[in-house]
């Protein structure tokens, strides 16, 4: 039986369980009630009292005060929302606040835009009556750091920062000290924003009502008039935001709360690193190298040369000494023409993309026990879970809102968290098992996790029987594994293993979430698949708040294998090597397609090297800085004829290539992103292309033109109405009916998206589960006797990737260079202090890191990042690769380390070049 | 707190919490210390039977630091209760498993309210928090949790020994049973005595106090946060919540402060403002801001050549009656609105 209250005497139906202000506001204006301390994304909190109502048991009867922010609404209640009396409260209360706030609104920078004024003229005050007393306007301003700023003078004791950094962040920095009159926010033990903890994702500033609590940026002023929805350019999260600009250019951005990935927040990446778009560095101007030196030249003379070369390349060499590289920074759209080009045009499957090095090995592993290579469910059922196992993921560095949910998830008492990570990670630290095993080891330590579900058992055998298949051979397998050689390998004891074991099992509902330290390995793929084996043995797919997880990397990488960036697939992941999936592309574009599997991005540098690679065309990819065995890809670079470079600035990369193009931010151009849950989100141009740029998109659809293909001009509507037709899951997917929040594919024709992959059955039929053997990296068979220590990589939350972007925005102030974390003992071993700089060699050769003493990391074990070009440690990385997907090993090198000679003994600033 | 038992022992948790909130911070209330000192093992005995009841194991006395004794007395009366087996895991062989941990509160006025209260105990900043949820459904480290006063769990025993209806006929019909009444040292005979409900404050004033030394204008009957009772309203008046409520002030826990004849009722004003301000703790806009400002102008009429407008004052006090958040800011005007009922004519200079 449906329940009423009245508002005003007019009965309205009300939920379960929601506020008398909730309950308001789904029926009436917002603020019909006003308020100070709430916010949609926080818990009802109760200081300010201006939403104060009255509350009646009938129609017109006694009232009681109540506060409507934290007052559950009940059947048959009268709400009074704004009779004389609370009218009064509400006017006598805000005075109250003017009593102690400085009056100069007009000079304030979010005139205009603040709570505190716009309630103030909602409840009409006109004077304030209290006689002079003491205040707090000689507060003093903060602005120590290089995006936050504060000026507590303003600050109305609100606490919606305090319950941002809490409640949203979970980063604890802000804090009311003092107490009654005195209370006051401070940050960390009293410090500067700089001097404290925080991790600049801005949550405090977009929650503060007034300017106390702001930004560089004043992202609350309301002096930019245009406001634009897009998606974030970053990690795989996808976070919405709402860009300000103004003449062109572009003033800050915030987070909208009605966006169903990011709710009102974003990290400091999404928030304030977008001072890169209009940096001087930007490339203004196609350019052609003669004579080793780039020459600027116009759009037509670059597509002449280019047409002309690879024309002749073609028709020379054939279309497979031809190769593209896409972008998963680059929207859908770009991605489909890219591949297209080269498959239509060029007539090559050699184009591949950056999730080779990255979360290839997911694709294929969940492909093979699935069907789809995708994740299972949605971020949002991080709120329908009971237990969570992060494997080689770091999400609060790299993938910053999801990390913030996790770590909320991990911090209450009555959930479990399962890390498997060499390195402490920041989850890891409020994790109910945290299983440190050495790098390289993931397999052995996933198969004993198996062995005790299946010994213990805790198999979920209605859901193996009904919908898997492969089972028996595989039980068998695991539990003749050797425990005593697996323990001894990985490092972890079996009771650890299994305690964590029997936690994911046993949960009503486990979600797995894994990043990069499970798919850059030599048995990455292999990983992927046990990850996907747990979800079967346990019954962990079909239903909200379990399944697998990828958490992927760049913004759209997800989108890129979707659109075919693969040499195996083309677009809508159709293999190229079948006969019908050929007829349907060569008849789709009109064009003979070619039937053989093209390239893999390291087997383009391979080829280059044997001299059959002529050219490369890379988007939006730094090869050179990210890829592993650096001297190798500039040696592949330079073996081949032609190196084409798009991209934004002069990376790595970019100084190897022959002809560079200028291509477009995400701020300039419009398509789609899908993020890691498989939401394809509309991206809206906010800002024309940077002068002598151009939209990614556009410009390979100039060159298709120009080599003799016709395609229309770029436009996201457009290229989606293609799509659709050849990428089955896109089928229902148009440029209008993806609304703010998008589609999760796939979308049947119909426009209906789906949420959870699998309900009822899975792509390849049933779930397969098949055994591997853990095996000892080749890396470290062959180099651990000379080089004994293992370097693994990780992320920091200040930069993205390479850093191209990054370091060309503030964030460089907070982070400015790599670092290796080194444990105290092998630091003390060595003669390594704090801040040191370390000789790190491989067999490929060596780098100099500054040190990081930390427990954070185990004896033995050493990690670093890759975003900063001075130290290029990909110089030392290997180039061992999956077996299956060909991924580069990354988490596992061997090399040795000692104190920095010569220049670098005094802690000299190393230079690129100084690496022998 | 019949009622109170029941949410949390409807709760399904395995850990809950017995609280006895004996940070007995009123000026001139010294009926927790009294039973603390003198009776530890009634209220230890209501503890534990709350915990049987509740299905609870942990006992938090939460005693305030500035009784030492208190302290000392409790936890020893918790030690003899363990030597003889009578709490502690399985207690004589049942299934039931009960102990105390004695929390020293660190003299913050507003952990007497039980959800700053728990808040303190957590470590945290002892800050009001919103119900729902109520401490029954999440309270001290979101554990369903009872919080009671010390003198209703001492006087458990009683109504276990006697039964409920033996209780209930003490007192009247919404004031069961007894009260502790703590008398100042403005009486002839200072002390605490305990009074069955409904006794009228003629008796507790002049018989039991043997009247007053000097000359004493009115009582502060309750706490800080309750009604001035002017002297002329003694004979008015029995030791009973409907007595007390229906005259426009509030029974509290039955403490008396005396105001002496000669003492500025202005000051008393100024007074109550300054332990409002100085006690709250922050949270809610009006208490925070209002005391301070009625502390101001308390200051200021008092030294300076200012008279309070009293349109605004008015408005203070309903904004803190009103829009508080808890009953410290929401207590507060109830005794300033006395005093100025009662004793307009001494006060009217102040005001315009």
């Amino acid at each position: 039986m449906p329940h009423f209250a009245y508002i005003d005497n007019e009965a309205f139906e009300i939920q379960q369980g929601e506020t008398m202000l909730q309950f308001i506001r789904r029926y009436k204006e917002k603020n019909l009630v006003p308020t100070l301390c709430d916010v949609p994304n926080l818990d009802p909190f109760g200081s300010c009292r201006v939403y104060s109502v009255e509350v009646s048991l009938e129609a017109g009867g006694p009232t009681k005060t109540m506060a409507s922010c934290h007052t559950p609404v009940a059947h048959n209640q009268y709400i009074y929302t704004s009779t004389e009396s609370i009218k009064q409260l509400r006017k006598n209360i805000v005075e109250l606040v003017l009593t102690d706030h400085p009056l100069n609104c007009l000079t304030c920078e979010v005139n205009g835009n603040c709570e505190l004024q716009s309630v103030a003229a909602q409840v009409g005050i006109r004077q304030v009556r209290y006689p002079e007393g003491e205040t707090h306007l000689d507060r003093q301003k903060d602005f120590s750091h290089p995006y936050m700023t504060s000026d507590l003078s303003k600050c109305i004791n609100c606490y919606r920062c305090v319950r941002a950094c809490d409640e949203v962040q979970g980063e604890f920095v802000l804090s009311m000290a003092g107490r009654g009159f005195d209370s006051h926010i401070v940050k960390g033990f009293d410090q500067s924003f700089s001097d404290s903890d925080c991790v600049s994702c801005g949550a405090c500033s977009q929650a503060c009502p007034t300017s106390a609590i702001s930004d560089v940026f004043q992202s609350k002023a309301i002096s930019a008039p245009q406001k634009t929805r897009t998606i974030c350019t970053y990690c795989g999260v996808g976070c919405n935001l709402e860009v300000s600009s103004s003449n062109g250019e572009i003033v800050s951005i915030r987070a909208p709360y009605d966006a169903e990935v990011n709710q009102g927040h974003t990290c400091l990446k999404g928030r304030f690193a977008f001072g890169f778009y209009n940096h001087p560095d930007r490339l203004d101007s196609p350019m052609i190298k003669g004579n080793g030196e780039f020459e600027k030249v116009s759009w037509d003379e670059a597509y002449d040369y280019i047409a002309e070369k690879l024309n002749y390349y073609k028709k020379e060499f054939g279309p497979d000494s031809i190769a593209g590289i896409s972008s998963s920074r680059c929207t859908n759209e770009e991605n489909y023409l890219m591949q297209k080009f080269f498959r239509a045009v060029i007539q090559t499957n050699n184009i591949d993309g950056c999730a080779r090095v990255c979360h290839s090995p997911t694709a294929l592993g969940m492909q093979r026990t699935f069907g789809t290579g995708a994740a299972t469910n949605s971020i949002e059922d991080l709120k329908h879970t009971d237990c969570i196992l992060v494997i080689g993921a770091n999400p609060t560095d790299a993938h910053p809102v999801t990390g913030a949910k996790m770590k909320q998830f991990a911090m209450k008492s009555d959930h479990v968290t399962i890390v498997i990570d060499p390195r402490k990670t920041e989850i890891a630290r409020y994790a109910t098992h945290h299983l440190a095993l050495r790098p390289g080891t993931n397999v052995a330590v996933l198969n004993m996790m198996m062995y005790y579900i299946i010994s213990e058992g805790l198999v979920d055998e209605d859901f193996v029987s009904n919908r898997t298949e492969g089972y028996e051979a595989f039980k068998e397998q695991i539990l003749a594994l050797n425990l005593d050689r697996m323990e001894k390998v990985s490092g972890m004891p079996r009771e650890q293993v299994k305690a964590a074991a029997i936690a994911y099992a046993t949960a009503p509902n486990a979600m797995s979430f894994h990043g990069p330290g499970v798919t850059e390995h030599s048995q990455g793929t292999f990983t992927v698949m046990q990850i996907a084996d747990l979800a079967l043995l346990t019954g962990n797919i079909e239903r909200k708040g379990v399944g697998v997880n990828p958490l992927r990397g760049q913004n759209n990488v997800q989108g890129a294998a979707d659109m075919g960036v693969e040499p195996h697939q083309g677009a809508g992941y159709l293999d190229v090597n079948k006969d019908d999936v050929k007829d349907k592309y060569s008849a789709f574009y009109g064009v003979d397609v070619p039937k053989h599997i093209g390239y893999k991005i390291p087997e383009m540098f391979e080829a280059a090297l044997e001299g059959k690679l002529k050219a490369l065309w890379v988007i939006g990819e730094d090869v050179v800085q990210t890829d592993p065995n650096t001297q190798k890809v500039i040696r592949a670079l330079n073996a081949t004829d032609l190196v084409i470079c798009q991209e934004l600035f002069m990376t790595e990369t970019a100084k190897q290539a022959d002809v560079i193009l200028p291509g477009a931010s995400f701020l300039e151009k419009s398509g789609t992103f899908t993020n890691g849950e498989r939401r394809v989100q509309a991206v809206h141009q906010v800002v024309e292309p940077y002068p002598g740029s151009k939209p990614d998109g556009q410009i390979t659809v100039e060159l298709m033109n120009r080599m003799g293909y016709p395609q229309p001009d770029y436009s996201p509507d457009g290229m989606l109405d293609e799509i659709n037709q050849i990428v089955p899951f896109f089928a229902g997917i148009t440029w209008d009916r993806l609304g703010i929040n998008g589609l999760q594919w796939p979308v049947t024709r119909d426009g209906q998206d789906t949420k959870i992959l699998h309900a009822t059955e899975f792509k390849r039929g049933k779930g397969y589960s098949e055994f591997n053997a853990w095996r000892e990296s080749e890396e470290l068979l062959s180099h651990a006797e000379k080089f004994p220590y293992i370097l693994t990589t990780n992320r920091e939350l200040e930069h993205y990737n390479c850093g191209a972007m990054t370091r060309r925005t503030m964030n460089e102030k907070l982070l400015t260079d790599d670092y290796l974390m080194i444990h105290p003992d092998d630091a003390a071993k060595h003669f390594i202090s704090e801040g040191d700089y370390v000789c790190i060699e491989s067999s490929r050769g060596k780098v100099d890191v500054r040190a990081r003493i930390t427990e954070d990391v185990n004896p033995g074990i050493v990690s670093t990042t890759f975003h900063f070009p001075e130290i290029m440690i990909n110089k030392i990385t290997s180039d061992v690769q999956d077996t299956e997907a060909k991924c580069p090993e990354y988490k596992v090198v061997a090399v040795r380390i000692r104190k920095s000679k010569g220049k670098f003994k005094n802690g000299g600033k190393p230079k690129a070049a100084a690496v022998g | 707190m019949g009622l109170k038992l029941e949410f949390c022992r409807n709760e399904q948790n395995p850990v809950k919490f017995i609280i006895c909130n004996a940070d007995d911070g009123d000026s001139g209330a010294y009926s927790d210390r009294y039973l603390l000192e003198q009776r530890p093992h009634s209220v230890l005995f209501g503890m534990l039977i709350a915990g049987y009841v509740t299905h609870a194991s942990h006992g938090i006395p939460y005693i305030r630091a500035e009784y030492p004794e208190s302290v000392s007395i409790v936890q020893e009366a918790i030690d003899t209760l363990r030597e003889v087996g009578l709490i502690g895991k399985n207690i004589n062989g049942s299934t039931f498993s009960f102990d105390f941990k004695i929390i020293q509160a660190q003299g913050f006025y507003i952990c007497g309210e039980e959800t700053a209260l728990i808040s303190s105990i957590e470590g945290q900043r002892p800050e009001v928090r919103v119900r729902l949820p109520f401490p029954a459904q999440k309270g001290l480290f979101n554990k369903p949790t009872t919080v009671n006063n010390v003198e209703i769990l001492a006087a458990l025993h009683y109504i276990i020994s006697n039964g409920g209806s033996a209780y209930k006929a003490l007192g009247t019909e919404r004031s069961s049973g007894t009260k502790l009444v703590s008398l100042d040292s403005f009486f002839v005979h200072p002390g605490i005595y305990e009074v069955e409900m409904g006794t009228p404050l003629s008796i507790v004033v002049n018989e039991l106090g043997g009247g007053f030394k000097k000359p004493v204008k009115a009582m502060q009957i309750g706490g800080p946060l309750v009604g001035v009772v002017p002297v002329s309203k003694i004979n008015d008046l029995t030791i009973d919540f409907e007595s007390f409520g229906s005259n426009g002030f509030l029974l509290g826990h039955a403490s008396v402060v005396c105001i002496p004849e000669p003492f500025s009722m202005m000051e008393f004003i100024e007074h109550l403002f300054d332990f409002a301000a100085y006690e709250s703790c922050g949270k809610c806009f009006p208490c925070r801001l209002g005391t301070k400002r009625g502390h101001e102008m308390a200051q200021k009429a008092l030294n300076d050549d200012y008279q309070i407008d009293r349109k605004l004052f008015d408005d203070l006090l309903s904004t803190l009656q009103k829009g508080s958040l808890c009953a410290h800011g929401g207590g507060i005007p109830l005794p300033i609105r006395n005093v100025l009922q009662y004793f307009d004519e001494e006060l009217k200079t102040y005001f315009n």
